[in-house]
Protein backbone atom coordinates (compact mmCIF):
# COMPACT_ATOMS: atom_id res chain seq x y z
CA UNK A 1 0.00 0.00 0.00
CA UNK A 2 2.82 2.38 0.94
CA UNK A 3 4.67 1.76 -2.35
CA UNK A 4 1.43 2.36 -4.28
CA UNK A 5 0.97 5.72 -2.53
CA UNK A 6 4.58 6.62 -3.26
CA UNK A 7 4.04 5.81 -6.95
CA UNK A 8 0.92 7.98 -7.06
CA UNK A 9 2.78 10.86 -5.37
CA UNK A 10 5.70 10.65 -7.82
CA UNK A 11 3.39 10.53 -10.85
CA UNK A 12 1.36 13.51 -9.57
CA UNK A 13 4.54 15.52 -8.94
CA UNK A 14 5.79 14.79 -12.49
CA UNK A 15 2.40 15.72 -13.92
CA UNK A 16 2.46 19.01 -11.98
CA UNK A 17 5.95 19.76 -13.34
CA UNK A 18 4.67 19.24 -16.90
CA UNK A 19 2.29 22.16 -16.34
CA UNK A 20 5.22 24.54 -16.21
CA UNK A 21 6.83 23.36 -19.44
CA UNK A 22 6.66 25.91 -22.27
CA UNK A 23 3.55 25.82 -24.39
CA UNK A 24 3.79 23.69 -27.53
CA UNK A 25 3.43 25.24 -30.98
CA UNK A 26 -0.08 25.31 -32.41
CA UNK A 27 -2.03 28.13 -33.98
CA UNK A 28 -3.04 29.12 -30.48
CA UNK A 29 -0.95 31.69 -28.64
CA UNK A 30 2.00 33.56 -30.09
CA UNK A 31 5.12 31.81 -28.88
CA UNK A 32 5.43 29.79 -32.09
CA UNK A 33 5.73 33.03 -34.06
CA UNK A 34 8.49 35.58 -34.60
CA UNK A 35 8.50 38.51 -32.20
CA UNK A 36 8.66 41.06 -34.98
CA UNK A 37 5.53 42.19 -36.77
CA UNK A 38 5.87 42.09 -40.56
CA UNK A 39 3.75 42.77 -43.60
CA UNK A 40 3.02 40.52 -46.54
CA UNK A 41 0.91 40.97 -49.65
CA UNK A 42 -0.69 38.25 -51.69
CA UNK A 43 -3.64 37.07 -53.70
CA UNK A 44 -6.34 35.17 -51.85
CA UNK A 45 -6.78 31.61 -53.08
CA UNK A 46 -9.07 30.35 -50.30
CA UNK A 47 -11.24 31.94 -47.62
CA UNK A 48 -12.45 29.92 -44.67
CA UNK A 49 -14.61 31.70 -42.08
CA UNK A 50 -15.81 29.28 -39.42
CA UNK A 51 -14.79 27.04 -36.56
CA UNK A 52 -12.42 25.77 -35.36
CA UNK A 53 -10.14 28.41 -36.92
CA UNK A 54 -10.79 30.97 -39.68
CA UNK A 55 -7.97 31.27 -42.23
CA UNK A 56 -6.95 32.51 -45.64
CA UNK A 57 -4.68 30.82 -48.13
CA UNK A 58 -2.71 33.33 -50.16
CA UNK A 59 -0.26 33.20 -53.07
CA UNK A 60 2.75 35.51 -52.60
CA UNK A 61 6.17 36.14 -54.15
CA UNK A 62 7.55 33.65 -51.66
CA UNK A 63 4.95 30.99 -52.41
CA UNK A 64 1.75 29.80 -50.82
CA UNK A 65 1.08 30.98 -47.27
CA UNK A 66 -1.56 30.09 -44.71
CA UNK A 67 -2.91 33.13 -42.86
CA UNK A 68 -4.37 32.31 -39.44
CA UNK A 69 -7.01 34.91 -38.53
CA UNK A 70 -8.47 35.41 -35.03
CA UNK A 71 -10.68 32.75 -33.50
CA UNK A 72 -14.28 32.75 -34.86
CA UNK A 73 -15.48 35.33 -32.31
CA UNK A 74 -12.49 37.66 -32.81
CA UNK A 75 -12.78 37.33 -36.57
CA UNK A 76 -16.45 38.31 -36.45
CA UNK A 77 -15.81 41.30 -34.18
CA UNK A 78 -13.12 42.45 -36.61
CA UNK A 79 -15.94 42.71 -39.16
CA UNK A 80 -14.55 39.92 -41.29
CA UNK A 81 -17.63 37.90 -42.21
CA UNK A 82 -18.79 35.86 -45.22
CA UNK A 83 -18.67 38.00 -48.38
CA UNK A 84 -15.99 40.46 -47.19
CA UNK A 85 -13.29 38.76 -49.30
CA UNK A 86 -13.22 36.41 -52.25
CA UNK A 87 -10.71 34.36 -54.19
CA UNK A 88 -8.57 36.63 -56.35
CA UNK A 89 -8.71 39.65 -54.00
CA UNK A 90 -5.42 41.32 -53.04
CA UNK A 91 -4.67 41.28 -49.34
CA UNK A 92 -2.12 43.02 -47.13
CA UNK A 93 -1.42 41.07 -43.96
CA UNK A 94 0.20 42.60 -40.90
CA UNK A 95 1.18 39.94 -38.39
CA UNK A 96 3.73 37.50 -37.11
CA UNK A 97 5.32 34.77 -39.23
CA UNK A 98 6.01 31.32 -37.86
CA UNK A 99 9.42 31.23 -36.19
CA UNK A 100 10.01 28.06 -38.19
CA UNK A 101 11.19 29.35 -41.59
CA UNK A 102 10.11 26.13 -43.30
CA UNK A 103 6.53 26.70 -42.20
CA UNK A 104 4.61 29.14 -44.39
CA UNK A 105 2.13 30.31 -41.76
CA UNK A 106 1.53 33.89 -40.67
CA UNK A 107 -0.74 34.82 -37.78
CA UNK A 108 -2.59 37.97 -38.77
CA UNK A 109 -3.03 40.92 -36.43
CA UNK A 110 -4.68 42.90 -39.22
CA UNK A 111 -5.73 42.23 -42.79
CA UNK A 112 -6.38 44.93 -45.39
CA UNK A 113 -8.60 43.94 -48.31
CA UNK A 114 -10.10 46.35 -50.86
CA UNK A 115 -8.94 49.30 -48.71
CA UNK A 116 -10.86 47.98 -45.73
CA UNK A 117 -9.04 47.05 -42.54
CA UNK A 118 -9.94 44.10 -40.35
CA UNK A 119 -8.08 44.14 -37.03
CA UNK A 120 -8.25 40.83 -35.22
CA UNK A 121 -5.99 41.81 -32.29
CA UNK A 122 -6.32 45.62 -31.81
CA UNK A 123 -4.24 45.52 -28.61
CA UNK A 124 -1.31 43.88 -30.42
CA UNK A 125 -1.19 46.20 -33.44
CA UNK A 126 2.15 48.00 -33.72
CA UNK A 127 2.31 51.04 -35.94
CA UNK A 128 5.74 51.87 -37.32
CA UNK B 1 -17.47 9.13 -55.75
CA UNK B 2 -17.20 8.73 -51.99
CA UNK B 3 -15.04 11.86 -51.95
CA UNK B 4 -17.73 13.77 -53.85
CA UNK B 5 -20.28 12.64 -51.27
CA UNK B 6 -18.02 13.76 -48.42
CA UNK B 7 -17.36 17.12 -50.07
CA UNK B 8 -21.09 17.71 -50.62
CA UNK B 9 -21.57 17.60 -46.84
CA UNK B 10 -20.15 21.13 -46.77
CA UNK B 11 -23.18 22.38 -48.72
CA UNK B 12 -25.78 21.08 -46.27
CA UNK B 13 -27.85 23.49 -44.19
CA UNK B 14 -26.51 21.91 -41.02
CA UNK B 15 -22.87 22.49 -42.01
CA UNK B 16 -23.65 26.06 -42.94
CA UNK B 17 -25.41 26.66 -39.60
CA UNK B 18 -22.42 25.19 -37.73
CA UNK B 19 -20.02 27.51 -39.57
CA UNK B 20 -22.06 30.57 -38.66
CA UNK B 21 -23.23 29.78 -35.15
CA UNK B 22 -21.18 31.00 -32.19
CA UNK B 23 -22.17 28.12 -29.94
CA UNK B 24 -22.99 25.26 -32.35
CA UNK B 25 -19.46 24.03 -33.02
CA UNK B 26 -18.20 24.16 -29.41
CA UNK B 27 -21.36 22.31 -28.28
CA UNK B 28 -20.98 19.58 -30.92
CA UNK B 29 -17.26 19.33 -30.11
CA UNK B 30 -18.16 18.87 -26.41
CA UNK B 31 -20.60 16.09 -27.29
CA UNK B 32 -17.85 14.50 -29.41
CA UNK B 33 -15.56 14.49 -26.37
CA UNK B 34 -18.36 12.99 -24.26
CA UNK B 35 -18.67 10.22 -26.87
CA UNK B 36 -14.91 9.57 -26.70
CA UNK B 37 -14.98 9.53 -22.91
CA UNK B 38 -17.75 6.91 -22.82
CA UNK B 39 -16.16 4.89 -25.61
CA UNK B 40 -12.54 4.84 -24.51
CA UNK B 41 -13.28 4.89 -20.77
CA UNK B 42 -15.30 1.69 -21.01
CA UNK B 43 -13.00 0.02 -23.56
CA UNK B 44 -9.86 0.66 -21.51
CA UNK B 45 -11.61 -0.68 -18.40
CA UNK B 46 -12.76 -3.82 -20.22
CA UNK B 47 -9.40 -4.40 -21.92
CA UNK B 48 -7.53 -4.04 -18.63
CA UNK B 49 -10.00 -6.46 -16.99
CA UNK B 50 -9.47 -9.01 -19.80
CA UNK B 51 -5.70 -8.58 -19.47
CA UNK B 52 -6.16 -9.19 -15.74
CA UNK B 53 -4.45 -5.90 -14.85
CA UNK B 54 -7.78 -4.95 -13.27
CA UNK B 55 -8.82 -7.96 -11.18
CA UNK B 56 -12.15 -6.83 -9.70
CA UNK B 57 -15.58 -7.72 -11.11
CA UNK B 58 -16.70 -10.70 -13.13
CA UNK B 59 -16.03 -10.59 -16.86
CA UNK B 60 -19.38 -12.22 -17.62
CA UNK B 61 -21.08 -9.10 -16.20
CA UNK B 62 -18.53 -6.46 -17.16
CA UNK B 63 -18.05 -7.53 -20.81
CA UNK B 64 -21.65 -7.01 -22.02
CA UNK B 65 -22.11 -3.85 -19.89
CA UNK B 66 -18.87 -2.13 -20.92
CA UNK B 67 -19.22 -3.05 -24.60
CA UNK B 68 -22.75 -1.58 -24.65
CA UNK B 69 -21.52 1.68 -23.10
CA UNK B 70 -18.66 1.72 -25.63
CA UNK B 71 -21.12 1.16 -28.50
CA UNK B 72 -23.26 4.08 -27.25
CA UNK B 73 -20.19 6.30 -26.96
CA UNK B 74 -19.10 5.27 -30.44
CA UNK B 75 -22.48 6.18 -31.96
CA UNK B 76 -22.34 9.61 -30.30
CA UNK B 77 -18.74 10.14 -31.46
CA UNK B 78 -19.54 9.15 -35.07
CA UNK B 79 -22.65 11.31 -35.23
CA UNK B 80 -20.93 14.40 -33.83
CA UNK B 81 -17.75 13.57 -35.79
CA UNK B 82 -19.64 13.73 -39.10
CA UNK B 83 -21.04 17.14 -38.08
CA UNK B 84 -17.60 18.50 -37.17
CA UNK B 85 -16.20 17.10 -40.43
CA UNK B 86 -19.01 18.70 -42.48
CA UNK B 87 -17.79 22.20 -41.58
CA UNK B 88 -14.81 21.83 -43.95
CA UNK B 89 -14.59 18.34 -45.53
CA UNK B 90 -11.96 19.23 -48.15
CA UNK B 91 -9.63 20.49 -45.42
CA UNK B 92 -9.92 17.30 -43.37
CA UNK B 93 -9.61 14.98 -46.39
CA UNK B 94 -6.23 16.61 -47.03
CA UNK B 95 -5.13 16.20 -43.40
CA UNK B 96 -2.85 13.18 -42.90
CA UNK B 97 -3.66 12.86 -39.17
CA UNK B 98 -7.38 12.71 -39.97
CA UNK B 99 -6.86 10.03 -42.65
CA UNK B 100 -4.67 8.03 -40.26
CA UNK B 101 -7.39 8.32 -37.61
CA UNK B 102 -10.01 6.93 -40.03
CA UNK B 103 -7.75 4.02 -41.00
CA UNK B 104 -7.11 3.20 -37.33
CA UNK B 105 -10.85 3.36 -36.54
CA UNK B 106 -11.48 0.85 -39.36
CA UNK B 107 -8.90 -1.50 -37.83
CA UNK B 108 -10.41 -1.09 -34.35
CA UNK B 109 -13.91 -1.86 -35.67
CA UNK B 110 -12.55 -4.91 -37.49
CA UNK B 111 -11.07 -6.03 -34.17
CA UNK B 112 -14.48 -5.57 -32.48
CA UNK B 113 -16.25 -7.58 -35.21
CA UNK B 114 -13.66 -10.36 -35.00
CA UNK B 115 -13.60 -10.64 -31.23
CA UNK B 116 -17.37 -10.74 -30.87
CA UNK B 117 -17.42 -13.77 -33.18
CA UNK B 118 -14.68 -15.67 -31.37
CA UNK B 119 -15.50 -18.67 -29.20
CA UNK B 120 -13.45 -17.14 -26.37
CA UNK B 121 -15.86 -14.12 -26.24
CA UNK B 122 -18.82 -16.48 -25.74
CA UNK B 123 -16.70 -18.31 -23.16
CA UNK B 124 -16.19 -15.22 -20.96
CA UNK B 125 -19.90 -14.39 -21.22
CA UNK B 126 -20.50 -17.92 -19.88
CA UNK B 127 -18.17 -17.20 -16.96
CA UNK B 128 -14.97 -18.81 -18.31
CA UNK B 129 -11.60 -17.02 -17.87
CA UNK B 130 -10.13 -14.99 -20.75
CA UNK B 131 -7.91 -17.01 -23.10
CA UNK B 132 -4.81 -15.90 -25.01
CA UNK B 133 -6.53 -14.86 -28.29
CA UNK B 134 -8.92 -12.66 -26.30
CA UNK B 135 -6.05 -11.10 -24.34
CA UNK B 136 -4.20 -10.44 -27.56
CA UNK B 137 -7.28 -8.76 -29.01
CA UNK B 138 -7.67 -6.67 -25.82
CA UNK B 139 -4.08 -5.50 -26.14
CA UNK B 140 -4.61 -4.59 -29.82
CA UNK B 141 -7.82 -2.73 -28.88
CA UNK B 142 -6.05 -0.76 -26.14
CA UNK B 143 -3.24 0.24 -28.51
CA UNK B 144 -5.58 1.18 -31.37
CA UNK B 145 -7.98 3.35 -29.35
CA UNK B 146 -5.17 5.26 -27.67
CA UNK B 147 -3.57 5.79 -31.10
CA UNK B 148 -6.94 7.00 -32.45
CA UNK B 149 -7.21 9.64 -29.70
CA UNK B 150 -3.66 10.78 -30.42
CA UNK B 151 -4.21 10.94 -34.20
CA UNK B 152 -7.47 12.83 -33.60
CA UNK B 153 -5.78 15.44 -31.44
CA UNK B 154 -3.00 15.72 -34.03
CA UNK B 155 -5.44 16.94 -36.69
CA UNK B 156 -5.01 20.50 -35.41
CA UNK B 157 -1.22 20.28 -35.51
CA UNK B 158 -0.36 19.20 -39.08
Amino acid sequence: MRSKNTAITVISALAALLLWLPEAAAHHGWNWTEDKQTEMTGTITEVFIGPPHPRLMIETDTGRWQVDLGNPRQTKSAGFVEGEAKTGDQVLIRGHRSANKAEHIIKAVRATINNKQYTFYPELLRED
Amino acid sequence: MLTALFLSLADTALASALRQSDIGYPLVASAHILGLALLVGSIVTLDLRILNIIKRGSLSELAPLLSSVAAGGFMLAILTGVLLFSVQPAHYLGNSAFLLKLALISLALLNVALVHNLACWRAILAGQPATLPLKLSAFISLTLWLAIITAGRWIAFV
